[in-house]
């Protein structure tokens, strides 16, 4: 009874799957994640969410709602890391020896793996083209029976279009169109498939020996203090400030706090406290300065953190 | 009694300055369905929490979404053979042998392009990639963020060339639509061409993304910025490397003839007038007008804007330079990769962590390298002040990026000092009034003048 | 000023998109006309031009020529024959007017200077008055204030929906959650006795199981001990965390505070300000695990909680490191379940002083139709029965760039020192006013700095009044200065003013020292989108302004003020968001 876990009734997302560490992409000295059971499950397990840098293929033309990969700020990474949650693999290094050595068992198990997944593509297009198909004869054949037998020919050629037009696909409009019922292949080759990640379908790199510690800024502590009591953290650019903290994952909750780190020695401009608190009582949200008390005698986290309210006068 | 500038200002303001971005926050994955219909709105704001308050709903709410997000990006790109277009990396240096290379040459192509494609269609083409000069039916060459772009949307299949021979399969053998082959023989033709073998997403980026200076490779925030305007459905290209000096030299010609003119009546006007050392400033006299006692306030230098500037230009530098030229999406359908003309905006691009607000040489050099653009004549006339100056003379779009969130900035050279609303003062006097006679209206002067009376309120 | 006929200041040409002066009814003038009369005069100084030439009357010929003839033999000067008047108070950096002709001249003929217990305007005396009864007049500040009050009412109300929405939906859910559970004997309504607290991984899955674990009914009499609200749960003690070391602790008491947002303003006021004010119940692993009788720790109280047991020092220390709670942010911001980090390690107990706001503060701050408490109450009602004569405790302040301004730019403004009386010399009052600027003030020796800070800000001051711009302080909105076309009365300020120095001479490159000297004033990229989103949400527009610091000079104490100024340069960038989705077509 102890445990009161909602989330074991629902579908369990990919995270049986998840063992730790996981492994953390280090591109060119960014942090990325290509692997969307890893995502999820460090954004459920972990509190850490990061910002989604892709494109969605199923609606490339927007910018509202973006895809893998996943960019993390080094402060998270480097806390996984500290936490022994994650590990860091340096792809561009790892990648380039690895496709020009490619060959033999390896080889040929990374082609399977796409050719199977190719297979599984192009039977899924298949049967969504029939059904699409299906649908549109039916539709066609409801209107005629509504209008009557006007125009019999016109009818008999418009078939292919509309169930061409008839999508039940909910991305319909960028998708490549399938194949039109006349000329669903015969052949079962399969379609060419670009995976989103690496590893799988090779094998994980292995754990290194030494802890790469990614570098971070010096605000560091301060983030770190907001993710132990909770808070996910984004970049905080857009609003002035290093990160916005939220009481729960980004996707439901506005955010509480506009944090920003500072020395504890380090002078803070007045004008700096006076726009910091007039924009969080302005977008009604806490403004927050914290950094690490450095002269405290306490061990473990000696972060203290202010609230500033604008009065309004 | 004065306005309060706390209170909100109403929608009679021109300008709408705040605009809602829904980029600003994490949308809930599960109203993707709504953007893929035309037109829809992202529900504005109320659709989230404040914080979690302990329901099972509010739990249920937070699962579904986690949900949808994990289908939505759980999706795997699968390419068609209808429009199927591979490209394939060369960015490694061993693969510089290749005989086709060798063929057809690198004519007008910079080193960063590294990834060829030897048939393609649709439109994405039209604007990225470029061919080597003088070879017809040469292979398209893509910059690391054309390729990148084009694999990240699904519509590019990525390879890596085989080690042995180097050639890529002639058009006649890729599948094509409609076509039977048996998979046995599809399967022994793949083992021993060695077509080399497709990469994945993270691949792509593990080879393109790097840092700026690198051949072949791109910053992940020059690409981060390069795919938000694509996905927005700019076309963007990059900007060509000599264009400072290819700017200058266009404007000299136009600008030359309004130089010399300048320098040769300005000199008259502006005489320095002497002042006592430590004031005023405005010498005690009768004045006939605001213009002649302002006149005496000039003493702080104001910056004229000109076609051509002043002092020499400092050639702008990395990473406050132009990188991308970006043109909007009505110009696609007549869109020429080697002639574009000029582009809508100019955008260089900042990562906020390892750079700070940029010095004055910084900005004004960057501007420098863009042409002159002042305030157009549909701006004239004492109404269009505001928008004069929002305006500016020149300008430039700063991407900046904090791991992954862009932020655009528009920076414009503005120029108060072409603006004197002091000769405004006089108009009223010399305007005279339309009843007849020199005397002036709104007379009593004296009355309410220092005695607290008539606050008008 | 009085006896001048001759004086033919019309209305400055505004332009249209502002207050136009509309046709004048036979009642008497508009406001817009009486605006405008009002505030004539750009400056305080007056022009004499002469009449217009019309040629379709010959007689303004004649006109013209008798106003050039008495100009020429009675020449009047456009300054005002009194100068204003003000003082110098180097101590208290600030220069201070007194003569109510002064103030009134200052404030029309250009809006310099501000009323010291006022947002502008001088009012202070206008809004005692009103609040003793006496006076009618509205100021700008109680309306400001009125519509503030009316504002809170209806964050109240919405906060109150909000609060009763979700504590039905947890009933809803405890109910539904224990209709699918075998029915509990009725004398035993509370969940069984662990042997252990339960452990969470987070306070929000503590939450979770305090809220579930209400029993729901089974009769009507166990459905009237329901609790209403979290509040009155009855006090659960749940242990967070593994190992001998506490993570944290989740408490949810009945007679203390950690409750759910607020929902009327006694209760914000009523909220502590930090976890010192309330009475904390706490166990230590040791304790919970053994299933001793827990230690317990009570620290300060306000007076409105009852008092309990201080800390005892023999005790192993707790480490009170408090979630912020930003208190009044708005009304919906929830203090939730406190939180309460313990480290087991001995080093001796803090005791931290919990901020009260003072009394004066928290008048201002929130709303005085519902004090606070019932003493202040008391002292309210008594301070409105007092009727004594009004005395002005208002002063009018010039910053030191408008006295500069006045004084060296327009010579129209005296200023003298206030310890002595005596007029400030022109050549003294530049030193004076560079070394005293800074704050904390200058130790000596006092050196004159080509950045120093009245200089540069002085500057850009006086560049913007040169070009007729009014411009005034910025600082509510985190800016340097506010440029108003014609004045605060008339319109909103169009534009804000960053002021940036620009360090580009080569000597500020030439030492190690000044390079890192130059870097660190070097700003952010967030300091400047925070600036900007809030002057973008006052539907203003950000100007940077780079001044161009020139490198030092020897002496500059007997240069003349305007060398001085001439060697800089000021270049103005305007700032702008751009959408790239709204710029698309």
């Amino acid at each position: 009874m102890a445990k009161a876990d909602i989330e074991d009734e629902h579908r369990d997302v990919g995270s049986d799957t998840i063992t730790e560490p996981v492994s953390i992409s280090l591109i060119a000295g960014r942090y990325l994640l290509f692997d969307i059971n890893v995502v999820t499950y460090l954004r459920r397990t972990h509190n850490i969410c990061g910002v989604l840098i892709g494109g969605i293929p199923q609606i490339p033309q927007q910018n509202v709602f973006l895809g893998l990969p996943l960019e993390l700020l080094p402060e998270e990474a480097r806390l996984l890391v500290e936490k022994r949650v994650a590990y860091i693999v340096d792809d561009t290094a790892w990648h380039k020896p690895k496709f020009s050595t490619l060959s033999g068992e390896e080889r040929r198990r990374y082609l399977d793996s796409l050719r199977e997944a190719g297979l599984k593509s192009k039977r899924a297009a298949d049967e969504g083209a029939k059904k699409r198909q299906a649908h549109g004869l039916a539709k066609e054949a409801a209107t005629r029976r509504a209008k009557g037998a006007l125009k019999p020919d016109s009818d008999e050629k418009d078939i292919p279009d509309s169930a061409k037009e008839v999508s039940d696909s909910l991305f319909g409009d960028e998708r490549p169109q399938s194949p039109t019922p006349s000329t669903i292949s015969v052949s079962n080759k399969p379609h060419a498939i670009t995976p989103t990640t690496t590893y799988p379908p090779l094998s994980l790199p292995d754990i290194p020996t030494e802890e790469a510690k990614p570098p971070v800024p010096s605000s560091y502590p301060l983030f770190t203090h907001l993710h132990s009591r909770g808070y996910f953290t984004t970049p905080g650019l857009r609003f002035g400030c290093d990160y916005t903290a939220y009481p729960g994952d980004p996707l439901r909750f506005h955010s509480h706090f506009l944090a920003t780190g500072y020395g504890w020695e380090e002078e803070i401009p007045m004008l700096d406290i006076v726009g910091g608190g007039r924009l969080g009582t302005g977008v009604k949200k806490g403004f927050l300065i914290g950094g690490a008390e450095s002269e405290s005698s306490t061990e473990g986290d000696n972060v203290r953190t202010f609230c500033i309210e604008w009065g309004g006068m | 009694m004065e306005i309060d500038e706390d209170a909100p200002v109403t929608s009679l303001h021109n300008q709408p300055h705040e605009e809602h971005d829904p980029t600003d926050e994490t949308q809930d994955f599960r109203f993707i369905a709504a953007l893929s219909k035309s037109g829809a709105q992202i529900p504005k704001r109320g659709e989230k929490d404040f914080e979690p308050h302990g329901t099972k709903h509010q739990d249920g709410i937070l699962a579904a979404s986690r949900e949808a997000m994990h289908d939505v990006l759980n999706y795997t790109r699968s390419h068609i053979p209808k429009n199927y277009v591979r490209g394939y990396y060369y960015g490694g240096d061993e693969n510089w042998d290749d005989e086709i290379v060798k063929k057809e040459g690198r004519k007008g192509l910079l080193e960063d392009h590294v990834v060829a494609v030897e048939s393609y269609k649709g439109p994405h083409f039209k604007v990225s990639g470029q061919a080597p000069l003088g070879v017809p039916g040469a292979r398209l060459w893509l910059l690391p963020e054309e390729a990148l772009y084009l694999v990240e949307r699904g519509s590019l299949d990525l390879w890596w060339p085989a080690r042995t021979t180097n050639i890529p399969p002639q058009s006649g053998e890729r599948p094509e639509s409609g076509e039977t082959r048996d998979d046995d023989v599809m399967d022994e033709d793949l083992e021993e061409k060695d077509e080399g073998f497709p990469l994945s997403l993270q691949a792509a980026y593990a080879m393109l993304i790097g840092e700026d200076q690198e051949r072949g490779k791109i910053s992940l925030e020059r690409y981060t910025v390069y795919a938000n305007l694509k996905r927005t459905g700019y076309a963007v290209l990059r900007a060509p490397e000599s264009y400072s000096t290819e700017n200058m030299e266009s404007q000299q010609a136009s600008g030359q003839i309004a130089s010399i003119f300048a320098r040769l009546f300005g000199n008259i006007f502006s005489r320095e007038i002497s002042h006592p050392p430590h004031g005023p400033l405005v010498k005690p006299g009768m004045y006939r007008s605001y213009n002649a006692i302002y006149k005496q306030l000039s003493v702080v230098p104001r910056h004229k804007p000109s076609a051509i500037p002043n002092t020499p230009t400092i050639e702008a530098e990395d990473p406050f330079r132009v990188i991308f030229h970006v043109f909007k999406a009505a110009r696609i359908t007549n869109f020429s990769k080697r002639n574009p003309g000029e582009p809508d905006f100019r955008i260089a691009v900042i990562n906020a962590r390892s750079t700070s607000v940029p010095s004055l040489t910084q900005i004004t050099s960057l501007l420098e390298s863009t042409p002159w653009c002042p305030p157009t004549d549909d701006m004239a006339g004492p109404n269009k002040l505001y928008q004069r100056l929002r305006h500016g003379y020149r300008n430039v779009v700063l991407a900046v990026v904090d791991q992954g969130v862009t932020s655009y900035l528009r920076m414009g050279e503005a120029a108060f000092g072409e603006e004197r609303l002091y000769e405004r003062f006089d108009t009223g006097a010399t305007r005279g009034s339309k009843r007849g006679g020199g005397r002036g209206r709104g007379g009593g002067r004296g009355r309410g003048r220092g005695r607290g009376r008539g606050r008008g309120s | 000023m009085e006896n001048t006929p001759q004086v033919v200041i019309q209305d400055a040409g505004a332009p249209a998109e502002l207050a136009a002066p509309k046709q004048p009814k036979p009642r008497g003038p508009s406001k817009a006309q009486q605006l405008n009369k009002l505030y004539s005069l750009p400056a305080p100084l007056r022009t004499f031009p002469l009449p217009t030439f019309l040629p379709q009357n010959p007689l303004s010929l004649l006109h013209i020529a008798y106003a050039w003839a008495k100009q020429v033999i009675a020449p009047e000067s456009s300054h005002f024959p009194e100068l204003y008047e003000a003082f110098f108070s180097p101590d208290n950096r600030c220069v201070f007017v007194l003569e109510e002709r002064s103030v009134r001249g200052l404030w029309e003929q250009g809006f310099y200077g501000k009323g010291s217990l006022s947002r502008s305007e001088p009012s202070w005396l206008d809004r005692e008055k009103k609040r003793r009864g006496a006076g009618k007049a509205l100021t700008s500040e109680d309306i400001t204030r009125k519509r503030r009050e009316e504002r809170q009412q209806t964050k109240w109300e919405r906060a109150r929906k909000e609060r009763e929405a979700i504590d039905a939906k947890l009933q809803e859910e405890a109910i539904a959650a224990f209709s699918l559970q075998s029915p509990p004997s009725p004398t035993q309504p509370t969940p069984p006795m662990l042997d252990r607290p339960p452990t969470f991984s987070s306070w929000h899955e503590g939450l979770k199981y305090v809220y579930a674990s209400v029993a729901a009914p089974v009769t009507p009499e166990y459905l009237l001990k329901l609790p209403n609200s979290p509040c009155d749960v009855d006090s659960k003690l749940c242990v967070v965390g593994a190992e001998q070391r506490v993570e944290k602790i989740l408490l949810c008491t009945s007679k203390f505070s950690p409750a759910p947002a607020p929902v009327t303003p006694e209760r914000l006021l009523g909220l502590p300000n930090s976890l010192h004010d309330i009475g904390v119940k706490v166990i230590t692993v040791e304790a919970a695990l053994s299933n001793k009788e827990p230690l317990i720790y009570t620290l300060n109280f306000p007076a409105t909680v009852t008092k309990d047991v201080s800390i005892d020092d023999s005790e192993p220390v707790i480490d009170i490191d408090p979630l912020p709670t930003p208190l009044g942010t708005s009304m919906e911001e929830a203090n939730g379940a406190a939180e309460i980090v313990l480290n087991g390690t001995a080093n001796g107990t803090h005791r931290r002083k919990s901020v009260r706001f003072s009394p004066t503060v928290e008048e201002t701050t929130f709303i005085k139709s519902e004090p606070p408490s019932p003493e202040r109450a008391a002292q309210h009602e008594n301070a409105a029965e007092v009727e004594v004569a009004i005395q002005n405790q208002e002063h009018y302040q010039l910053t030191l760039e408008e006295a500069f301004f006045l004084s060296y730019g327009l010579g129209t403004l005296s200023i003298k020192s206030a310890a002595t009386g005596l007029p400030i010399s022109a050549s003294e009052m530049f030193t004076q006013f560079r070394t005293c600027y800074r704050f904390p003030p200058k130790q000596l020796p006092l050196t004159l700095e080509p950045d120093d800070p009245f200089v540069i800000s002085y500057l850009v001051y006086h560049h913007f009044r040169s070009l007729g711009w009014v411009v005034r302080g910025g600082i509510k909105f985190s800016v340097d200065f506010l440029l108003y076309l014609r004045g605060p009365v008339f319109s909103h300020a169009e534009f804000a003013v960053i002021i940036l120095p620009s360090y580009t001479d080569p000597h500020w490159s030439s030492t190690p020292e000044l390079c890192a000297y130059v870097a660190g004033k070097e700003r952010s990229w967030s300091w400047l989108h925070c600036v900007n989103r809030v002057i973008t949400q006052v539907q203003k527009t950000l100007i940077l302004v780079y001044v161009e610091i020139p490198k030092p000079q020897d002496d500059e104490t007997n240069m003349a003020v305007d060398k001085i100024l001439r060697r800089y340069k000021i270049r103005e960038i305007v700032l702008k968001r751009w959408l790239s989705n709204r710029s698309r077509d």
